[in-house]
């Protein structure tokens, strides 16, 4: 009746409109709950990036539950590469932290040049405009204070220095 | 043993390249959630023919329905268009009724060809009869091949079929018309008990501890081998006139090929925009997609169960960490722990997506089935040249 790549691509589709109201409100409580900043510009770039991520992270999972014929083994491989993902995604093991040689786990989240970890991402508009201050001082005296000095000069949210 | 029905009809190889061929195993593989009208009106969206293959004045959205209503009506199921299908745990129409969907949904392919394993399971007899009659049905409106494997098949069933084939150990030791087949064992000396349904009586004979044979018979003078039931059955007149038969069908295949043009032709015109002229899918890629995603959301839709308690979830959850993050301070104490939620609140919703693993599972068995429905040709020759 069809082809089978048609399947995934149709099911992402007519998700789209279930996890859209899902995941906006889910990111309303908490981003207003807990008090990140008070503006339209930072609540919506919060949400498109989760809301993003939810994406990604939902056709990942999607995909090993395509590959594998069971549950038991799509869970379990999927786990193992889902872990990569969380030590890597820039906030338990702080980037400058990483080593070089397991840094391919970073291009497989999201881009290569390592900039748009997923904490940086959300770091500048939800919170700089209170947090700059500290963040700058605590960066003079921090051991890598560059690349995140950088990152946020480039989004317009530091002086550079 | 497996008793193999077939109509008369056998024309399999010489549209080789054209066919739709389809099976049906043991089980009912529908989408609980959906009704029985949006499951036949997603397999008549990805058959319908285009423009080629419809009467002037009539728009794809007409014919399905019409179609729709057509098989409905023919397979007395009309009554249930709006019902759910349901499964063991989604209540939904009953297991006779579901059966029915399962033959009208095969019919929406129009296969020239269809091989229907054990459907009758866990049927009561009159469904099961229903079942049958409403294959028969099929078989006739659509001039097509139906084969059938049955266990415990009623008289009433057996007489439905044009052929029936007795096996043993794999060895062919009947194939012919219904009516002769008691017949023909009973004049190879076995003998029939009162009250026994021909289907039993015939798969009796092939098995030892069942069979029983005619008075002043023993095993010394009956075949009672799968060989000698085989040899006793290439003797029989039934085996001449099978022969025959196919030769003469063969003879005039050969030699009247207008059929075969004529199929090829329709099949050409029922494509639809985008499919291309090998491939054996009446709907091009994108159309599929978007059939698809109309099923899909459907589906979504009405599993309100679902659909509940994600969003009660979710909201639980984001209420669980609102609260323990509640108002985090301005200062640079707050700092750190900000960083901790970002990263917590899209973490919570990864966790959630897990479950994609076991939704892609549950719709397996739908998947591979409509997939397999549209297999290539050559595919399925190979098939047949392993189960040989």
């Amino acid at each position: 009746m069809y082809r089978r790549a048609a399947y995934p691509i149709a099911n992402m589709l007519a998700d789209i409109p279930f996890s859209a109201t899902r995941i906006f409100i889910y990111n309303a409580i908490i981003y207003f709950m807990t008090g990140l900043n008070w503006s339209g510009g930072g609540f919506w770039t919060y949400h498109l990036i989760v809301y993003l991520i939810f994406l990604v992270m939902q056709a990942f999972f999607r995909a090993f539950g395509l590959i594998f014929h069971d549950f038991d083994t799509a869970f379990r491989i999927s786990v193992v590469f889902f872990m990569h993902i969380l030590q890597y995604a820039g906030v338990w093991v702080p980037f400058a932290a990483m080593k070089r040689w397991l840094f391919w786990i970073v291009s497989y989240f999201i881009g290569v040049d390592g900039k748009s970890h997923v904490a940086y991402s959300l770091l500048p508009r939800s919170t700089t405009s209170t947090l700059l201050p500290m963040v700058r001082e605590k960066m003079a005296h921090s051991e890598f204070p560059s690349e995140l000095n950088i990152f946020l000069f480039r989004m317009g949210c530091s002086d550079g220095q | 043993m497996a008793k193999w029905f077939t109509t008369k009809k056998v024309g399999g190889t010489l549209y080789r390249n054209m066919i739709y061929w389809l099976t049906c195993l043991e089980d009912d593989t529908h989408i609980p959630t959906l009704t029985v009208g949006q499951t036949l009106d997603f397999a008549l969206s990805t058959k319908a023919p285009g423009s080629g293959g419809r009467l002037p004045g009539v728009s794809k959205e007409d014919f399905s329905v019409q179609v729709r209503d057509l098989l409905l009506r023919m397979l007395n199921i009309s009554h249930t268009r709006s019902n759910l299908v349901g499964d063991e745990f989604v209540r939904g129409v009953s297991g006779g009724e579901r059966k029915r969907v399962s033959i009208a949904e095969t019919m929406t392919t129009r296969a020239r060809v269809q091989s229907w394993d054990n459907s009758t399971r866990g049927l009561d007899a009159s469904t099961a009869l229903d079942f049958v009659e409403g294959l028969r049905i099929m078989t006739d409106v659509l001039g097509q091949t139906t084969f059938v494997s049955l266990y415990q098949a009623g008289e009433g069933i057996y007489d439905l079929f044009d052929k029936v084939m007795v096996l043993d150990h794999g060895r062919q030791v009947y194939f012919g018309p219904p009516s002769e087949a008691r017949a023909h064992f009973e004049d190879l000396g076995f003998r029939s008990l009162p009250r026994q349904s021909t289907s039993d009586y015939l798969v009796g004979c092939t098995d030892p501890h069942e069979r029983q044979f005619g008075s002043g018979r023993s095993s010394l003078d009956v075949p009672s081998t799968p060989e000698a039931l085989e040899m006793a059955f290439r003797a029989s007149s039934h085996y001449k006139t099978l022969m025959s038969d196919l030769a003469a069908y063969k003879r005039e295949q050969e030699e009247e090929n207008k059929d075969q043009e004529a199929f090829r032709a329709a099949v050409m015109a029922d494509k639809r925009k985008g499919a291309a002229k090998k491939s054996p899918y009446t709907l091009g890629f994108a159309g599929q997609v978007k059939a698809l995603t109309v099923r899909q959301f459907q589906m979504k839709l009405q599993d309100r169960f679902q659909i509940v308690s994600s969003y009660l979830l979710n909201i639980w959850v984001a209420l669980v960490v609102g609260i323990v993050y509640l108002h985090l301070p301005l200062t640079g104490t707050g700092g750190y722990t900000r960083a901790t939620l970002l990263f917590l609140g899209p973490l919570m919703m990864v966790f959630d997506s897990q479950g994609e693993i076991g939704l892609m599972m549950v719709g397996r068995s739908i998947l591979n089935k409509q997939v397999s429905w549209s297999t290539e040709p050559s595919e399925i020759v190979t098939k047949l040249k392993f189960m040989r």
